[in-house]
């Protein structure tokens, strides 16, 4: 099953992203992404469980990287799976986004 | 299976323009590309291009309208070869260009997926004026050779 859940942690919110992200809902990903960064939260995107990323997805990240950026605030992504990584990668979009390993690494970045 | 100007097909599939038909197809072309072959990673990336390239057709050639899709897949002298046709206006074929990938912005990845994952694509009108192809080429893994050994 495909979804996407927004956690509040201590000083952002966290989108847990679980299964295949494609065209048929990356919207949803989208709206959970910029629903913190619109609020001026800073924003972190767990992709460890997600098995397929299509470029709406990627397009999903990349627009939540540039929303932080010009609103001053962070976007990162945490515990990329191998999945997302290689499709990353290919798009040349790696070496972009803040990535941690886990939440820890992620949390203590922004403290 | 059939044997066509083309080559040996050996994936033959039609469906409607729709989103939430694209999660059905992905194991196809998954379980087509490793039984020819291929390891599991460019399995996957030929997935990605795939999906990609119906996306496109959804949101492109029949802008989320109902329509319908074939996609075929061949073997031909030495390649794979993917035909995505669809039964939407023609487009420009040659509008048709991937975008920078030094630019980083939302959408318009798509064709540069293809573009890295294909060692070849083109794009041509039906030749009855109505619709697009798109052809899509991957070369096939050489077969392990045996290991001769003289003692």
């Amino acid at each position: 099953m495909s979804k996407c859940e927004v956690q509040d942690q201590a000083g952002f919110a966290l989108v847990v992203v679980e299964g295949e992200v494609d065209m048929s809902w990356s919207n949803d990903l989208r709206q959970a992404i910029l629903g913190p960064l619109n609020a001026g939260r800073p924003c972190m995107v767990d992709l460890s469980a997600v098995a397929y990323i299509d470029s709406s997805g990627i397009a999903a990240l990349v627009e939540g990287y540039q929303k932080a950026k010009g609103a001053g605030t962070f976007f990162g992504l945490v515990a990329v799976s191998d999945a997302v990584r290689s499709v990353l990668e290919l798009a040349r979009l790696d070496q972009v986004f803040p990535m941690y390993e886990n939440l820890e690494q992620a949390e203590a970045s922004l403290s | 299976m059939n044997v066509s100007e083309q080559g040996e097909c050996i994936l033959h599939l039609e469906f409607e323009a729709r989103v939430d038909n694209l999660k059905a197809i992905r194991p196809q072309v998954d379980e087509t590309a490793v039984a020819e072959g291929f390891d599991e990673k460019t399995a996957d990336q030929l997935v990605l291009a795939i999906d990609e390239a119906c996306a496109n057709v959804i949101r492109h050639a029949y802008e989320y309208k109902p329509g319908s899709v074939i996609l075929n897949i061949y073997r031909e002298d030495g390649d794979l070869v993917f035909v995505l046709e669809d039964f939407a206006e023609s487009i420009d074929c040659s509008s048709i260009k991937p975008r920078k990938l030094d630019e980083v912005r939302p959408g318009g990845l798509g064709l540069n997926l293809i573009d890295q994952i294909m060692d070849s694509w083109e794009f041509v009108n039906s030749a009855d004026g109505k619709g697009n192809v798109l052809i899509m080429k991957k070369q096939l893994p050489k077969k392990a050779k045996t290991a001769h050994v003289q003692m």
